[in-house]
């Protein structure tokens, strides 16, 4: 093998090893990106949860419509899931809101409660899930 | 040849195992999703403390006037059982619900199992799938764990999935997922 051909070998590995690490970069972070896919399914299900909590506290007088905010507004909530081996934070809002959902000033009256959770905490979830649900005063 | 040969093994088994997490991930909250909107409809009819038959860490029975066949309401009490019966599929363990004793078929909850009994294809259904465990834990209506089934209002469920992928037969993808199930009706009843 004369030197051309030596660098030409040379120049073949360079060029096979970059695409090989290229292609493994790329299907690194596609597995990165699902493992934040089961994160964000599994903190939908936290929302959700902190969401018909609130719905069964409410259908069982527990609660009324006006202990929304004093009850859930500002708390927070940690999860601790033994098969995932992951701690979830849960943030939760409860502000006043119009029939559209939007935020009215505090002390406003209006027929209408949101409820915000917010679930951050395993470092592979990107960014934070957040989940809202409308509640209206039925009994006037 | 050989970091040929090596790349291309590691790429097909990564890639075999990003297709197979995402049909696993998307299956998961599909199974998440139907045991929810079971439990939802738990207790139609029943007073709250006679709603669960049932609460132990792997099996949950319980009573409502819904019918889960069909979805419609019935006037008759009908007894639900949601447990993980193991051997009864190639694909791993399988979750099993049945209404009175008989697998429920109604896609709304469950899917199932395509199997081949002398050539022809049968369609098993009353199963969730690819299951290796369900653990139960039980809450009252103030959120403290209970395993007097007349205080349960709530259910906490663990389900961890696996599957064999093709060629990965001795590395199983596993996931998993806690929802956590209201008794809704038992909640409406303690607020007549």
């Amino acid at each position: 093998m004369n030197m051309m051909e030596m660098v030409l070998a040379l120049f073949a590995v360079v060029l096979f090893s970059s695409i090989a690490l290229s292609y493994n970069q790329a299907l690194w972070r596609q597995t990165d990106y699902l493992f934040n896919a089961q994160l964000v399914v599994q903190s939908n299900h936290l929302c959700h949860a902190v969401l018909d909590e609130v719905d069964a506290k409410l259908f069982s007088d527990q609660i009324t419509f006006d202990d929304i905010i004093p009850d859930f507004d500002s708390t927070t909530r940690t999860v601790y899931i033994d098969s995932q081996s992951e701690t979830y934070n849960l943030a939760i809002a409860a502000t006043v809101c119009d029939s559209t959902g939007t935020i009215l000033p505090s002390g406003s009256t209006s027929l209408f409660r949101r409820v915000d959770v917010t679930v951050s905490g395993p470092t592979a979830l990107k960014h934070p899930v957040t989940m809202n649900r409308l509640y209206t005063r039925t009994f006037m | 040849m050989v970091m040929i040969f090596t790349f291309t093994t590691q790429l097909s088994e990564t890639t075999q195992r990003a297709i197979y997490t995402s049909t696993m991930i998307d299956y998961m909250d599909q199974a998440g999703t139907k045991i929810n909107a079971l439990v939802a409809l738990a207790g139609i009819g029943i007073d709250e403390d006679e709603v669960v038959v049932t609460a132990d860490s792997t099996r949950l029975v319980f009573k409502t006037m819904w019918s889960y066949d069909n979805d419609v309401l019935t006037n008759a009490e009908h007894t639900i059982d949601l447990s993980v019966e193991t051997g009864m599929s190639d694909l791993g363990n399988v979750i099993t619900i049945k209404q009175d004793g008989a697998l429920l078929s109604n896609p709304a909850y469950v899917s199932y199992i395509d199997t081949y009994i002398d050539s022809l294809k049968v369609k098993y259904y009353g199963y969730i799938l690819y299951v290796e465990s369900m653990k139960f834990e039980y809450f009252d209506e103030d959120d403290n764990l209970t395993d007097e089934e007349e205080d349960i209002r709530s259910a906490g469920i663990e389900l961890t999935f696996k599957r064999d992928a093709v060629g990965l037969v001795s590395r199983p993808l596993r996931t998993s997922l806690y929802i956590r199930c209201f008794f809704m009706n038992s909640y409406m009843r303690m607020g007549v």
